[in-house]
Order: structure tokens, then sequence, then C-alpha cells
């Protein structure tokens, strides 16, 4: 049986900084990564290499050589099956067993698949991986029409991308009464869906798949697909879309049975403290998959995004090699569709947030919305007199590229702005002011 | 000697994931187009610079080493 001191399962952005950083730390220490995939690459290039933006072979970030110098073994294809915590040895897909001295879990999440009848037809595709960005590319180039089931990020990927690739029709089905209604106020959801119909895209809502259908009247149920291509969406309203290729978009979960199985402690995703350090000794959770104590908010989150993988990886990695590192990071994520870009930063949860200002208007074409908690008392750390306090715990910024800098300073700065609530509506309010 | 970096950000490129200001905040900061520029001043050690630059999604952090003039990333 082999031994690594440090052994990473997950070889995405939050696995492949981690084991940078610990190669920083310790020259000898041996480090392992296991990933389901090929080398490091960028998922957030896989878009701009679906649009015809960039080259396929841009998206890698890493390449084989990288892992040689940094003497970073690369277990390629292989994924984590069972985990024994008193042993401290991981059980790979192949059978092989690994002893770790320290174990760090980034396995991100797992696209949600769509099960309506007729949903493992050819050309019904997700936007994950690689793997998946080759398939929707191929499928969208010889499609005349496509539709797009679920109303979210995913979707304007996958809107861009068809259109990019020459798609005459596309539709975005989204169950929801308006689009993207389980992150976006109406008129932030409003601006982007007229982004949307500019473009050639429409949306309708209250709309499900009930089936899909290979020709007229077919579906299939289970079983092999027999090379037959979707032809036909069939919604629970009765209504049908003639297209070529299907794009789902309708969530991500963590693979977390073999994890809690192992005496881990899960919820959504892997419990973790503020270090990224689970229940378990010498267990560490980071990026997609962790749902940490959050020490900005006081509560446990999950943020799916780039920029807090790689910046977990690091905070575990630092944890790894003995310097134990609160994380704390108020992060944002950032997209274009078309012509149009959104952000979203912190915590933008009705069910924790008491208010929402809207700042913007549907007519302008921009739309921000910060969220705002009263705390009860001066947050944690910080100097000053008791009493209530306002902080923006999180925004929402539709095609207002200008305000996220500021609004995600003003969250990570825990910024009182009790004073101020007034004036945030107003467009005419720098909201630089905040940090200044 | 400690290396320093003459430090580029691609601006077609960058799209404002923000890693890199998470990983060197004073190094990098978001402008009013939610780009990234280099701040002026002391910065961050070379190595945390070279972590923020390798940990952009979009590679849009160029890294010429000051001594050499040899670029080391991308």
């Amino acid at each position: 049986m082999r031994n690594v001191d440090y052994l990473i399962v997950g070889g995405s952005a939050a696995g492949t900084t981690a084991a940078e950083v610990i190669r920083s730390r310790n020259g000898e220490g041996s480090i392992t990564i296991v990933t389901d995939e090929e080398e490091e690459y960028s998922r957030v290039l896989l878009p701009f290499y679906s649009r015809n933006k960039i080259k396929r072979e841009q998206v890698f970030l890493k390449t084989p050589d990288w892992y040689k110098q940094k003497n970073i073994e690369l277990l390629k294809k292989t994924k984590a099956t069972g985990l024994n915590c008193a042993d401290h040895l991981i059980t790979l897909s192949d059978g092989e067993e690994i002893q770790y001295g320290k174990l760090l879990i980034s396995i991100g999440g797992r696209v949600i698949r769509l099960d309506a009848a007729g949903s493992q037809l050819e050309n019904i595709l997700y936007f994950r991986t690689l793997e998946d960005t080759d398939k929707v590319i191929k499928a969208a180039s010889s499609a005349k029409a496509g539709v797009i089931v679920g109303g979210g990020l995913i979707s304007l990927d996958f809107a861009t991308c068809f259109k990019a690739n020459n798609v005459g029709e596309v539709t975005i089905l989204v169950k929801e009464p308006y689009f993207w209604a389980n992150r976006l106020g109406p008129d932030s959801s409003k601006v982007m869906v007229s982004v949307l119909a500019k473009n050639g895209v429409k949306v309708l809502t209250g709309e499900e798949v009930e089936r899909f259908e290979f020709e007229q009247g077919r579906t299939l149920f289970k079983g092999p697909t027999l090379n037959n291509k979707v032809a036909t969406v069939v919604t629970k309203s009765g209504k049908r879309f003639e297209c070529g290729v299907v794009g789902v978009g309708i969530g991500i979960k963590v693979d977390l049975e073999w994890i809690a199985k192992a005496g881990v402690k899960t919820n959504r995703g892997i419990l973790t403290n503020e270090y990224l350090e689970t229940n378990v000794k010498d267990v560490y959770a980071a990026g997609d998959c962790a749902e940490f104590a959050d020490v900005i908010f006081g509560r446990q989150h999950m943020m799916g995004n780039w920029a807090n993988a790689t910046s977990q990886g690091q905070a575990a990695a630092k944890g790894m090699v003995g310097e134990r590192t609160i994380y704390e990071t108020a992060s944002s994520y950032s997209d274009s569709f078309f012509e149009g870009t959104y952000s979203f930063i912190g915590v933008t949860d009705m069910a924790f947030a008491d208010e929402v200002i809207s700042r913007g208007s549907v007519e302008s074409g921009k739309m921000t919305q910060i969220y705002i908690k009263t705390i009860g008392r001066w947050p944690r750390g910080a100097s000053g007199p008791e009493g209530n306090t306002k902080r923006i715990v999180g925004a929402t910024v539709i095609n207002s590229a200008g305000e996220v800098a500021p609004l995600t300073a003003a969250v990570k700065g825990k910024v009182d702005v009790s004073f101020l609530v007034d004036k945030l509506a107003d467009t005419n309010f720098d909201l630089n002011q905040l940090v200044n | 000697m400690a290396k320093k970096w003459k430090i580029t950000v691609d601006r077609d490129l960058c799209i404002g994931a923000a890693s890199c200001v998470a990983l060197a905040m004073k190094t990098f900061a978001l402008d009013s187009e939610n780009k990234a520029v280099v701040m002026e001043g002391e910065g961050d050690p070379p190595e945390l610079v070279k972590l923020a630059a390798e940990s952009c999604p979009t590679k849009a952090i160029i890294l010429v080493d000051e001594g050499t003039g040899k670029q080391e990333y991308p």
C-alpha cells in the first residue's frame, strides 16, 4: 500500500492551488492529487471556448511538466470511493488504497441530471466539464434550434454558446414565475431577459419538461439510446419545441455519500470550521464542496466560485502544513453573457438579509440589489461602540461592473451603513464613498 | 535577492473573477470596470503574486522577471 503525506482528492482550482501552496512550504513531503478528469483546466474558460473565443488548448492551466517540476503526483481519471478515517485510508475507483498523513477533499460538485422520459437521448447535454463542453459545441454547431432547461448562470452560458454557434432559434424554459427567480429580484431578472431578447433568446416561464421525443410521439424511458437524437421537447403544459440540442442547467450537488459514511459531518456540503477542518482529525475540505464556517457572516456557507476555491485551497493547505489559517474572504462571482455582465457578491439570500435595496432601473438596463442585515451588536473582531449596525451582506449587480469592487469591499470590511441606507438607492450616490 | 515581477493584466482577458485580489490583496484590486489592476506600493511577496497569477482562471496576469526580463507566467 502506498503512503502519501498530503493526499488531495479533486484536482481543480482548490486542489491544485492547495498542492502548490503545500509544495512552496514543504519541499520534501509527498503530494498526490486524485482527479476524475485530466490536468487542471479552467472551468471559467469553458464558456469562452464554447463561444469560439479561445482554442481548446487554452483552457488548460497546468502542463504535465508543471506537476513533474513540483514533484506532485497526479492520478487521472480516478475517483475516491471510500474513506476510513481511523486508519487514514482512501479507497480509489480502481481498488487501490492510499494511506494519507493529511487529506484534503476538494471534489467540487456534480450536475443534477434531469429526470424526465427520454432524458438519456443524445444531444441532451450538461455544461460542467471540458468533455461536456466538447459535446455541446459539436451538437450546437449542427442544430437549427436549441432548448435550454433551467434559468440560472448555466442557461446564460448555453444561450451565448448556442448563438455563437449559429443555432437559429433558442428558447429557455424555466419552471419559476420569472427568470433566475431563486437568485434575482424581478427587476434584475427583467434586465437580463431584455439582453437575452435583444440577442434572439426567448425565455418562457412556468414551463417544465414532461418528456423528450426522438421522433413524433416516441420517447425512450430506460435502456440504451440506440443513437437516437433528441428532436422535440414536450412541456407539462403541452407545448412542443422542435430542436437539435438541449442544454440542461438545473444545479449541482456534492457527492457526499462516501464521505458521510466515514463519519465526516455533512449537510449540503462537507461541514468545516473557519480553518476548513472537518470534524475528523487530518481531514480538510475546500472549494465548492465545503460548507464552511464563514466568519464574515457568522454562519455555515457554501460558495461555488473560482476565487473562493483558490483562496480556500490556499488556506486549507496552510493548515495542513501546520500554519493554521482562518479563511476569511467575501468572494464574488462575475461573468458575462452576450453584451451583459453580472456579479454575485457575498450572501444574496432573502432568508438571511433583512432588507433589499434596488439601485438602477429596468429602463436603464442596469440593476443592482443590495442586501442589508441588521447585526445586533458590533461584529466580532471589530472595535467600536455597542449597538445595532446595518451591514451590506451581499449584492447582485447586473450591467454595472463598476459597483462590484466597492460593494465587495463594503461586505468584507463589515462597513456600518446605518446612516447611508437611504442613499444607496440613488444612482448618483457614488458607492466608493462606502469604503473610502 | 528576492525576485521582482513586472506585472501586467491583460484587460481583454480579465473577467473580474477576483481570485488574484483574494490571494494578493496588496497587489491587485478591481477597478471601475470590474477588471484587475496592479496597485502601487510594496505589494505582496513574489511567491504570493505568482500564486495569484497562476490562480487566474483566464490567464490574464503576465509576470516578467524584472532581473532577467524573461516572461515567467503564463
